[in-house]
């Protein structure tokens, strides 16, 4: 009888209790990249840099990874975020703090250029070997 | 006079009670008992020794019940629990388990243990002997990982040369109509219109991308997800994992769709989400029957991502305000 109550009190402890895990507060926020009217193509992730990467583009940009050259109209954008331990569950990895925008557009020409719209990128690769490199990602291949 | 009375009435109030709980007993049906068709192998002693300890007790076919157990309304609780914890995982019955599933498992488990979600808290007080130390932890962590050591980031069949940027384009397509769960969940191909919440990568040499719809992406954005507006709808497309030739690893064939879509009314057992997978170029759905979800699913979902609605991948807190703000007014140029 007395393991009974025992039980029971501390059942009633434990269910009564708060039952929510309110994640920690880190005075930080959540960002989600917002790609405007850009269609996602591809992620990556680097397991030298640690880095996760999400590639956007217009159609013409989506033609160009399948040239492999320039074209006209071609807008391009690389998101590359630090990738951290997932919190939630151990054995996965997430996209975490944001660190850079690439831009690869063309001009009136279909030269493409390089450009970095915002932050540092961690690759030591010239313009150049960024163009190629973000021109290799092929879009992700769905059923049909 | 008025203590006479209450002395009178003690007695009285005992009896009634004792009759209640004498009567409780022919609403007492005993958890049914099933054989052990399908032990674990080819794990160490040691941590078979944790699990039979801490996880046997509801995880099996094989448990221990002492006399309080069996006694309504105790019973009703731990019969209700064992229940629930077989459909979850059954340790008498791994087997069932492809080799893929069985290290799923382990991460599950450990994740579990490291949470302190298992065994159950309650279960726990009741029998201190389940509860796991630190180094028992350790010891389960250990195993989880050295399953995934053995394997590469690039699948057996694939070649880095392969992996590539020449990946043969898939040419499968589905013949008949649309793949539909057996919950009544759909294939809904629409996701690929969504907005990218996330990215991440499992141990199980998976990559994966995860896709919101615009009311799943207005509640992350408002911080509204206790619960999830009825209509939120999430897509988590898995890929295994190829590797370029400068190292970066990219999407390859592609694995299963993972979709879960949030009605309360519809959904109580699973905490309002309605579960849905599909597999492989044909689609396949997940499940034999429409219990599949409380079986596999719901179960680290309630347990793990309790704090952002039963959802994991919501993007986490890790990016200063500061910088967010310039990086915004930077792309409104």
């Amino acid at each position: 009888m007395k393991k009974v109550l025992y039980i029971l009190l501390f059942g009633s402890l434990i269910f009564g209790s708060c039952a929510k895990n309110p994640e920690k507060e880190t005075g930080k926020i959540r960002f989600m990249f917002d790609p405007g009217s850009l269609k996602f193509i591809s992620s990556s992730f680097n397991p030298n840099l640690q880095t996760m990467s999400a590639l956007y583009g217009n159609q013409k940009g989506i033609s160009a990874l399948e040239a492999k050259k320039g074209i006209i109209g071609v807008d391009l954008k690389l998101v590359t975020y630090k990738m951290q331990d997932d919190p939630n569950y151990f054995g996965s990895k997430v996209n975490g703090e944001l660190l850079s925008v690439e831009t690869v557009k063309s001009d009136q020409m279909g030269n493409l250029k390089y450009g970095i719209e915002f932050g540092k990128v961690s690759s030591n690769e010239s313009s150049k070997q960024r163009i190629s490199s973000i021109l290799e990602y092929q879009p992700l291949k769905l059923p049909q | 006079m008025k203590h006479l009375k209450q002395i009178r009435i003690l007695p009285i109030v005992l009896l009634c009670i004792s009759a209640g709980f004498i009567a409780l007993q022919f609403f007492n049906a005993p958890i049914e008992q099933r054989p052990v068709t399908g032990p674990m192998k080819n794990v160490p002693k040691e941590v078979t020794q944790i699990l039979e300890r801490s996880c046997y007790g509801c995880h099996s076919n094989a448990q221990n019940l002492t006399f309080l157990d069996k006694l309504a309304p105790i019973s009703w609780i731990v019969n209700k629990d064992i229940r629930r914890a077989r459909e979850v995982m059954n340790f008498s019955e791994w087997d069932k388990l492809s080799e893929v599933e069985q290290k799923g498992k382990f991460y599950a488990i450990f994740n579990m243990v490291r949470a302190e979600k298992m065994p159950l808290p309650s279960y726990a007080m009741t029998h201190p002997g389940a509860k796991l130390s630190r180094n028992e932890i350790e010891i389960i962590k250990q195993f989880a990982l050295s399953l995934s050591k053995k394997d590469s980031f690039i699948p057996a069949h694939m070649s880095p040369v392969e992996a590539g940027p020449k990946v043969e384009t898939l040419t499968t397509a589905i013949q008949a109509g649309v793949p539909v769960s057996p919950n009544g969940i759909s294939y809904n191909a629409d996701f690929k219109n969504w907005k990218v919440i996330g990215m991440s990568t499992l141990i199980d040499n998976s990559i994966r991308v995860i896709y919101g719809n615009d009311i799943a992406v207005k509640a992350i954005q408002e911080e509204n997800f206790h619960p999830w507006p009825d209509g939120s709808a999430i897509a988590k497309v898995v890929f295994k994992q190829a590797k370029k030739p400068n190292g970066e690893i990219v999407p390859g064939d592609f694995v299963n769709m993972q979709y879960m879509v949030k009605d309360g009314k519809e959904y109580t057992k699973t905490e309002g989400w309605g579960f849905a997978k599909f597999n492989g170029q044909e689609l396949k759905p997940t499940g034999k029957t429409a219990l599949f979800a409380q079986q596999s699913c719901i179960s680290c979902h309630r347990q793990l991502a309790e704090s952002t609605g039963y959802l994991f991948n919501v993007p986490p807190k890790v990016n200063s305000r500061k910088l967010i703000e310039q990086y915004l007014k930077t792309a409104s140029k």
